[in-house]
Order: structure tokens, then C-alpha cells, then sequence
């Protein structure tokens, strides 16, 4: 079960200690949806700034003093590090509070952590990103490296799916990189609201809309769990390689480095083994009930 | 907790103490978190609290704590008054939470009572049952114990006018138990301890005083009340009648501890026969 | 025998007397010398500072969910195994402030920092928690042999550790639940301790396992042991291996709980579990914490604190779509396949030392060894060796 992930991590920032999160400024915020924001931040202090490196689909975890933290994927650029973006779901107390502290708040991060996409392993490869509502954020930062290097990598296709068109995160990009047609983009919906004209229904039934050669391609999966389950299990149907089947999970996480043991997935940390899964690394377990 | 959020303002937010159907210990209690009080009143207006100051500012109100149960008419009308009064409620103490130990009457007929003891039963003015304020109206938050602990009441506070969800744990006293290194009762005395079902906050009060816990926190999430119950009536030797007391004294009208202590109710009763 | 003791040198004999000497020699040099004591009917790590706070005269006896003191007419210490409470929490507290600060401007300034731990020298511990100390210096980053650690190390774990002097005893009666011979951590301690010591009538059998250790010998009133002395100390621990009050067959044990990972019996467990988390919570390997936020009124200062956490809370498992493990039969099957199957993949080592805590500690007895051994004798055929049919007819 060797992994195809071979990224060196770069070391994430923190103060003192591991425990000790480092100031950053909300320098401007963009709605997405009626409960989703992407918050553009940048480090108070040069040096984080300057030294801040991170993958696609490796997260932060964003303190608040005194209310809490909470673990957020890095939604923007990998090669653009002065600024960074976390999109976020307000469901709770530390996002809402996030919320709260508005354009010149400071939070607090630690990271980056954890393991993100494949990027080495998928160059030359055909990528098939399937993402549901918020699972898009961990995705494009992946997005914006396949655009840059565009050449490296084969067919690439992208399939969101989200409860209506209003519900659609990163709504612009989508328009853009449907227009540019250097990725193939499809985006469906569970309720086709105000002039909606593309395909209706869950997110998995898109893969009836594009081709795959198997063997090489690399399939990315970030959403609920009902989608990261059906998804892998249909491109393995398909005879996808299970070690070319990626999954991005989602588990309470309160250390970020493999310490506290809160999001354990039977042998594995999601927070460092993870939080991208080959599917031939958590097969034992996957799709098993309170595992 | 539904996480209203106190807007921020210039005046300090509001704070209102309501007192209904419990004993004096509560509001005693209440009344004795000195250091916490002088915390709390630093930071919030003490609009209504009228054991402690006559002086009453008008509702509405940013804060309630509601102390006690209901278990008159005259109550049940008033703490809908309470819940238009404020705009966050929070329940405190286990009279607020579960009806108290004045819910012990739930299980018996009160007009039958009242009707041998007073001459004109008409006139009395009291409620078939007594029962927790969350039974009338919706409380945002609610606080456990008899009595409750300031650390818990300050943490509440606090937590509420941060935003932040109050550090509140729902699981075992036996957690807070052991986190102190407290010999443990039950296992090395063989002592009938609540607290593997009881919820935590008091920080193990009893079991550090060498005493079982008798579960005045009441249930910690999804208690196995079948699991305790089976070790204490066999090895430990209680009886059924002694179970269904011991899940009766402080919070006997929460549930599970109502539906386990009725069950061994059942059983006393079926043994007498 | 003899022969097999390498570095003789390392080898002496401390009376029952030389003890006191030993407890003064630990004070003078700076150390805070934990040992067990009696603490309210059960045996408790404590800080001492005479050889008469040791506990003796007393034995324990114990069983799934009851244990007693009694008391014992050979009035010396060490005649009695492991207590409720391990080492653990010298070196990873159930309850520590890792920071405090407030915002200023756009920085934060930090108020308080972790405090500074005591330098300790842990006195009487069990071979089995020995193990278990090595266990979490690997959860917790401690790198002192230049093994490389899955995360970084934590602060005030490697500075306690870095600091410790650690003393052992090997075992010579151990107890109903004691099952380390199984788990191959006792009843002798192998390596890492600073010194062991073995019990005989009057004295001890003293082995140093480091320069630190040695340099208390140094001071200490020891003479050579006679062969004798050294056999017999080796044939007492030899036959409490024999006397084992409970086994685990750990051939190909964690193969075997990931094939029955829907065993019936996990339902039949979560009957009798209460989720009380104290078998957890006296696991001398455990090392589960939560570290939450709060904030002062008074000041705005916001401090972090970690505390204690198991993955037999509701809690724990929490995220904004539920908690993950919400009945009591995934949360038991978590906890066992941790201890005994996934702890071997995380950190190369089993998460059980078999030191039987868990099933004296739980208030209703529930039993590793058990339940281990019904999964054994007992498997269920229609696992298909752990693999499954998924719901679109996928063999997985
Ligand atoms: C690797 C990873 C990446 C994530 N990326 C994003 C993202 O890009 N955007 C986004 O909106 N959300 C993301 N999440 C989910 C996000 O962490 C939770 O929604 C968030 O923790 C909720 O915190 P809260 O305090 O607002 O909610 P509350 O419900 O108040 O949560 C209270 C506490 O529960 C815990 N908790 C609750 N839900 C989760 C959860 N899903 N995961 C972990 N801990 C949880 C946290 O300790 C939190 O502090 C991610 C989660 C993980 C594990
Ligand atoms: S004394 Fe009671 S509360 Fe403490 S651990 Fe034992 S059973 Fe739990
Ligand atoms: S130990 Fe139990 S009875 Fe005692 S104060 Fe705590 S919850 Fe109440
Ligand atoms: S058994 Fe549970 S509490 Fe113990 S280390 Fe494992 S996950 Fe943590
Ligand atoms: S699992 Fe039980 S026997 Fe094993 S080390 Fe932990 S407490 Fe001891
Ligand atoms: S196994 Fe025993 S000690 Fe552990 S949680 Fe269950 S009942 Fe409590
Ligand atoms: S989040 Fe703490 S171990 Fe993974």
C-alpha cells in the first residue's frame, strides 16, 4: 500500500508551540452563498507571510480567541501565498464567529496540515474532480495548479453538484472555466430554481456525461459521505485503479497533527495520514458505518 | 444551543434572575458565587433580580436565568412572561431542568392528596405536576445540578457573551472523576455511584468527599441506566426499590432516569406480589 | 543464569533499609520522588518524601470491577501490583493550561505559557506501565534513541520525560487482571527504566539501565548480591509469569479484529458498556485530550486547555453531520481495535501493555481479554475474511 502521494509537506506556521496559533487579518470577504463566505486573509506578522507554503487539499485550523477553532481547507492558489482564502460554511459557533470578526478581524492559524492531492502522481494522467457543495473548496486550489501547468496533465474534468443554482460555490470560476473550455466542466443541481438549464439530479449521475479511460485517470472526491462512497464505487466499477480513486474526509479534528486522536479512521489520522485517502489505504473500513 | 448572539452594544447587556418553585438552597447558591458574581456583574447589567435588589430595570431583557419549577397556574402563565422578557433563557439548576424534587408528587395524585388533607381543595392552587420550564416554553440553555456549580453558571455566561458554544461537557462524572485521580468508590468500596450515568460539571463533588454520587446532575448523554442498575441490585445489593429512589431523588422526572426509575417501580411491585 | 547477566557491574544488592537511603538521595539531588502510597483504600502514585509514606503492609486483590486492599502481615512495601492511576499523568496531565493571551491590535500577546514540569523521580513502577511509558513516548514525540516520530513532540511531555528518573520493580505476584506476560511487557522489566529493583526477603536486587541510574547507585549503601541472591530473584519472576490471572492470545490478533469487525458480540458488549469512559481514562497508554477555549470576563485574556478526552464520549466524534460513533457498539469496538489492532499501524506498537486496569476499573467488569477470546473461539464465518459486499454489489 505504498501511497502514489509523494509531496514533501512544508512545515506549518505556528508560535511558541504547536498550540499556539499565529495572527492574520480578514482582508476581504466574497458571499458565495447564503451561508458560505470566502474569506481572503492575510498573515500579520512578514515573516509568516513570506514563509507560508502549502498543497492543494491541505487545511488550516482557524482559532478564534477565546470562542475556538475549526478545521478549514485552504480554498485558494497554491503559488499565490501573500493571501490566503478559506471558504467557509457558517454552521457553528467558531465559523459564525469567524463571521462576526468581518473585514480587519484578526484569527489565528495554525497549519498548514495534512496530506493533500496527488498532484505528481496525476501529471499525464486524465483527472476527474467530483465535488458537492462545500467539497469544492479543497478542490481548487488543485484546479489553479492543473490550469497553470495545463500541459502536464490530460483531460480533466470537473463535476459539481449542489442543491440549487444559488447553492453553487466559486459561481464566477465556474462560469470562467466552462467559457475557457481548458477543463470540462459540468455543475448539477438537486432543484432546478430560476431559469436553471442544466442537468437536475445527484452529482454521480454526470458520470454517464463523460468519457473515462480507466487506466489513466485519477479520480479526486471531495462532498457528504453518501457522494464520497457512491463516486469511489462507481469509478471502481468502471475498473479505475483503487489506488487512483482519491477521497478527501471530513472528521472531528481538534489538534491537526495527530496527537488528540479525535479523528481517527480506523488505522488512520485523517489529520495527517489524510485528510486524501487512496482508496486502497482506508479500503477495510471505507463506507462501513461508525468506523 | 441555538447560539443567539448578543449584538454588541454600547450599554452592558441585561441580566434578569427569576425565581420559581424551588427550595431556598438554590437561590441560596445563586446568591453565594460571590467571586463569580462580581465577575458577572462587571460585565452585565443586573436588570431583575429581586432576592438581591429591589431596584428593577424594564424588560426586555439580554439574559434570563430561570431558577425553580413550575408547578402553579400562577407559574405557568408567568414564565411565558419570562420567555417574551428575554431574549436568551437559560434553565438553572435540576427544579428548572427536570422539575426538581418536587416532581416526586408527578408520581402521585395530587388532588387525591389535597382532597384529604385540606377541607376545600377547590381554593388550592397547585398544578397535578411539577415540571421543568423547558415543558412550557423553549429555554436556550440548560443548566444542570442541585445545586448547580458557579463554575458552570460563570463558564455559561461567559461563553454566551464571547459567541462561543459554553464548555459544557455532556459525558460521565466518572471522567472528571478519574481526571482528579479520585480512588473510585464503587470498584474499591463497592459504594452504589450514580456517576457512571450521571452527567458532569460538579467536578466529582461526592466521590472526592469518599461518597457515591446520587446523580443530582441527572443523565449524562445516552446513560446505559440498565448496565449500572445490573451491577448495583446484583453484586452491590440494591434493591429495586432502592434504584428506583436513587433515580427519583434529584431528577427523577428526566428522561431516561423517569423511564428507568418507573420500570423499577414495576419491579418492586411485581416482587411484592 | 548468571551467565546470561551481562555487565555484572551493573548488579547490586540494596538492603530494606538502603531504601531510606535511596528516597534521601533522590530529595538531595533535586528530584520529586513520586511512589505509591495509600490513598483512601486504593494504592496511588504520590509524592513522597520519607520511605515510611510508602505504602506496605497492605496487598491488593482485585477482579473485573472490584478491587480491595487488604491488609498483609509481611509488612513491606512493593506487596501489592498496579493501582488505579498509572505514571501517565506525571508526564501527561489530565488537566493543562497550554497558553494564554489577548489580541492587541492585530497581534496576539501571550499572557501564559504551559508551566514548567517538575523533575521527577517515579519510584516503584510496574514493568507493564514502564512499557506503557515507552508507548505514549512514541504517541507523544518523546526522541530520545533518535526514532523518528510520527508528529512533533509535545512540549511539556518530552521536557517531563527528558527530566525523569525512572525506577521500576519487577513483579513477582501479579494480580487476577494482570495479563502482561501476553503482551510481552512484563512481569520483568526488559529495558528502559534508570533502575530496577526485585524484591527478596530483605532487601533488593538493584540493576541500573543508565548513567543516571548509576549515578544514584553511587551514593547508595549496595554490595555485591551473592549468585544465589541473583538466581533466586530470577526464579520469582520466572514463576509469576506462571501465575498470570488473565491471557490474551495475540497471535495474528489484529488480522483477526479487523475480519470481525461485525461480530455479533460487539452488540452484546455495548449492552453491558455504560460509555463511562474509565477504562480509558486508566489506561497507562491512552492519550485522547480535548483542548478547549475559554475566555476571562474580566480580562479578555482567552486561554487554552487540554484536558483528558475518550473516544468512548459522544462527543468525541462529533462533526456539524453528528457524531461519527454514536452507538455504544462502535464506540467499545473503536476502543478494543485501537488498544490491540490500529495502535500496531499508528505507532508500531500494541496500545495494550496488559496491565488489566481496564477490566478492574470498569465499574461493570467488562473484560479485554473476553472479549478477545470470543472473537478467537467464537468468529463470525459470514465476515468473508473482512471483506464486504457494498451496496451496488461491489466486493470490497
Ligand atoms: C480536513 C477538514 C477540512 C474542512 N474544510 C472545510 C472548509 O473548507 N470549509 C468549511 O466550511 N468547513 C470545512 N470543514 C468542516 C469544518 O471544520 C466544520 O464545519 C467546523 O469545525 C464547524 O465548527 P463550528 O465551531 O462552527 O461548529 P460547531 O457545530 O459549533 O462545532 C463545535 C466543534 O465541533 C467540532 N466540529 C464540528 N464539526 C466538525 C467537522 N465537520 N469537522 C471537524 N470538527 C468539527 C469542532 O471541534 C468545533 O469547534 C472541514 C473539516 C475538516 C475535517
Ligand atoms: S467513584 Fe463513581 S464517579 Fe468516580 S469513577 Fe467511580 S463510579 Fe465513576
Ligand atoms: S457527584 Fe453526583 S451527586 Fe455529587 S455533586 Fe456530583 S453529580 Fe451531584
Ligand atoms: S482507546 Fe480511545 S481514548 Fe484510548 S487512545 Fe485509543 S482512541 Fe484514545
Ligand atoms: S487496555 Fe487495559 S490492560 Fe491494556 S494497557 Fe490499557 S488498561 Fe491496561
Ligand atoms: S468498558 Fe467499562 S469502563 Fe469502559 S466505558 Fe464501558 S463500562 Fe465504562
Ligand atoms: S486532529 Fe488530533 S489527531 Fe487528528
Amino acid at each position: 500500500m505504498t501511497s502514489l502521494i509523494t509531496e514533501t509537506r512544508p512545515a506549518p506556521v505556528c508560535g511558541l508551540d504547536t498550540w499556539v496559533p499565529v495572527a492574520a487579518e480578514i482582508i476581504s470577504i466574497n458571499e458565495e452563498n447564503f451561508n458560505t463566505l470566502t474569506f481572503k486573509m492575510r498573515f500579520v506578522d512578514e515573516i509568516h507571510r513570506d514563509n507560508y507554503r502549502f498543497l492543494p487539499g491541505q487545511f488550516n485550523m482557524l482559532y478564534v480567541p477565546g470562542v475556538g477553532e475549526a478545521a478549514i481547507s485552504i480554498s485558494s492558489d497554491p503559488e499565490e501565498t501573500d493571501t490566503i482564502d478559506h471558504t467557509i460554511r457558517v454552521v457553528g459557533s467558531v465559523t459564525r464567529a469567524i463571521q462576526r470578526l468581518g473585514v480587519g478581524g484578526v484569527v489565528g492559524i495554525r497549519g498548514p496540515f495534512g496530506r493533500g492531492w496527488p498532484l505528481e502522481a496525476m501529471k499525464g494522467q486524465d483527472v476527474v474532480i467530483v465535488a458537492g457543495g462545500i467539497g469544492l473548496a479543497p478542490m481548487r486550489p488543485a484546479i489553479y495548479s492543473l490550469l497553470r501547468h495545463r500541459k502536464e496533465f490530460g483531460r480533466v474534468m470537473l463535476l459539481y453538484g449542489c442543491r440549487s443554482p444559488d447553492d453553487r460555490v466559486f459561481g464566477s470560476e465556474l462560469d470562467q472555466w466552462t467559457e475557457d473550455e481548458s477543463i470540462q466542466v459540468l455543475v448539477t443541481v438537486d432543484n432546478a430554481t430560476g431559469g436553471w438549464v442544466g442537468p437536475v439530479g445527484v452529482v454521480t449521475n454526470l458520470l454517464q456525461r463523460i468519457r473515462v479511460d480507466a487506466q489513466k485517470t485519477v479520480v479526486l472526491v471531495c462532498g457528504p459521505p453518501i457522494l464520497n462512497r457512491v463516486a469511489a464505487w462507481q469509478f471502481l466499477q468502471l475498473h479505475v485503479p483503487a489506488q487512483q480513486v482519491y477521497i478527501s474526509l471530513e472528521r472531528n479534528m481538534n489538534c491537526g497533527f495527530g496527537r488528540c486522536g479525535h479523528c481517527q479512521y480506523g488505522r488512520k489520522f485523517v489529520c495527517t495520514d489524510g485528510p486524501v485517502f487512496s482508496f486502497d489505504e482506508i479500503s477495510g473500513v471505507f463506507g462501513r458505518k461508525e468506523i | 444551543m441555538s447560539g443567539i448572539t448578543i449584538p454588541v452594544q454600547t450599554d452592558k447587556p441585561k441580566l434578569a434572575v427569576y425565581k420559581f418553585s424551588s427550595c431556598d438552597g438554590c437561590q441560596l447558591t445563586l446568591l453565594n458565587l460571590e467571586d463569580e458574581l462580581l465577575d458577572i456583574a462587571n460585565a452585565v447589567e443586573i436588570a431583575f433580580f429581586l432576592e438581591a435588589r429591589r431596584r428593577v430595570l424594564p424588560p426586555p431583557y439580554d439574559i434570563g436565568l430561570i431558577e425553580g419549577s413550575i408547578s402553579t397556574p400562577e407559574e405557568e402563565e408567568r414564565v411565558h412572561q419570562v420567555r417574551r422578557e428575554c431574549k436568551y433563557l437559560i434553565a438553572i439548576g435540576a427544579c428548572a431542568t427536570s422539575g426538581g424534587i418536587q416532581s416526586l408528587r408527578n408520581w402521585a395524585d395530587v388532588k387525591e392528596y389535597a382532597s384529604l388533607v385540606y377541607p376545600s381543595p377547590e381554593y388550592l392552587k397547585t398544578l397535578e405536576t411539577s415540571t421543568p420550564v423547558a415543558a412550557h416554553v423553549f429555554v436556550d440553555f440548560e443548566l444542570r445540578g442541585c445545586p448547580i456549580s458557579g463554575d458552570q453558571l460563570l463558564e455559561v455566561i461567559t461563553a454566551l457573551l464571547a459567541g462561543r458554544k459554553p464548555n459544557i461537557p455532556s459525558y460521565s462524572v466518572c471522567i472528571e472523576c478519574k481526571r482528579r485521580g479520585l480512588p473510585c468508590v464503587l470498584v474499591s468500596k463497592g459504594e452504589p455511584c450514580l456517576g457512571p450515568i450521571t452527567q458532569a460539571g460538579c467536578g466529582a463533588l461526592c466521590p472526592s468527599c469518599s461518597r457515591a454520587c446520587y446523580g443530582c446532575f441527572g443523565p449524562m448523554d445516552q446513560p446505559n441506566i440498565n448496565a449500572l442498575g445490573g451491577k448495583l441490585t446484583g453484586e452491590l445489593g440494591q434493591t429495586n426499590r432502592d434504584m428506583k429512589r436513587m433515580l427519583r431523588t434529584y431528577n427523577g422526572y428526566l428522561e431516561p432516569f423517569k423511564q428507568a426509575s418507573d420500570e423499577y417501580e414495576r419491579l418492586e411491585k411485581q416482587e411484592k406480589k | 543464569m548468571i551467565g546470561a547477566e551481562q555487565g555484572i557491574k551493573d548488579v547490586w544488592f540494596l538492603s530494606l533499609q538502603g531504601l531510606g537511603h535511596m528516597i534521601s538521595t533522590l530529595c538531595a539531588k533535586g528530584y520529586t520522588v513520586v511512589a505509591p502510597v495509600v490513598r483512601d483504600g486504593v494504592i496511588t502514585f504520590s509524592e513522597i518524601v520519607s520511605v515510611d509514606e510508602i505504602a506496605s503492609g497492605v496487598r491488593d486483590e482485585m477482579g473485573p470491577g472490584k478491587y480491595r486492599l487488604i491488609d498483609d502481615p509481611l509488612s513491606r512495601p512493593f506487596n501489592y501490583v498496579v493501582g488505579q492511576d498509572s505514571p501517565k499523568r506525571f508526564f501527561f496531565p489530565p488537566k493543562l493550561e497550554l497558553v494564554a493571551m489577548h489580541v492587541e491590535g492585530k497581534r496576539f500577546v501571550l499572557d501564559r505559557t504551559a508551566p514548567k514540569p517538575p523533575k521527577l523521580a517515579i519510584l516503584g513502577i510496574r514493568p507493564c506501565d514502564l512499557a506503557a511509558i515507552h508507548v505514549q513516548d512514541r504517541v507523544f514525540g518523546y526522541n530520545d534513541e533518535g526514532v523518528s516520530h510520527r508528529c512533533e513532540a509535545d512540549t511539556y511531555y518530552n521536557q517531563a520525560r527528558k527530566q525523569s528518573l525512572l525506577i521500576a520493580v519487577n513483579c513477582t505476584q501479579p494480580s487476577a487482571t494482570c495479563f502482561c506476560d501476553s503482551m510481552g511487557t512484563g512481569p520483568r522489566a526488559k529495558e528502559g527504566f534508570d533502575l530496577s529493583m526485585t524484591e527478596l526477603g530483605g532487601g533488593f536486587i538493584l540493576r541500573a539501565g543508565s548513567d543516571d541510574g548509576r549515578a544514584i547507585v553511587n551514593e547508595l549503601p549496595v554490595r555485591d548480591p551473592s549468585p544465589s541472591e541473583i538466581e533466586l530473584s530470577q526464579l520469582k519472576i520466572d514463576q509469576a509469569c506462571e501465575r498470570m490471572g488473565r491471557h490474551i492470545d495475540t497471535d495474528g490478533l489484529k488480522e483477526l479484529l479487523d475480519d470481525q469487525i461485525d461480530h455479533p458480540s460487539w452488540d452484546e458488549v455495548a449492552k453491558r458498556c455504560m460509555a463511562c469512559s474509565n477504562c480509558t481514562m486508566v489506561c497507562p497508554t491512552c492519550f485522547c485530550s480535548t483542548v478547549t477555549d475559554s475566555n476571562d470576563l474580566a480580562t479578555n485574556v482567552a486561554s487554552r486547555t487540554r484536558h483528558w478526552e475518550s473516544c468512548f464520549t459522544h462527543q468525541f466524534s462529533y462533526t456539524t453531520a453528528g457524531s461519527v460513533r454514536s452507538s455504544l457498539r462502535a464506540r467499545y469496538r473503536h476502543w478494543m481495535r485501537h488498544k490491540l489492532g490500529t495502535w500496531w499501524d499508528q505507532f508500531g506498537s500494541s496500545g495494550c501493555v496488559g496491565c488489566g486496569r481496564c477490566i478492574t476499573w470498569c465499574p461493570v467488569g467488562i473484560d479485554i481479554t473476553e472479549q478477545a477470546a470470543i472473537l478467537r473461539d467464537h468468529p463470525d464465518a459470514s465476515n468473508n475474511g473482512g471483506k464486504r459486499q457494498t451496496e451496488r454489489g461491489l466486493t470490497v
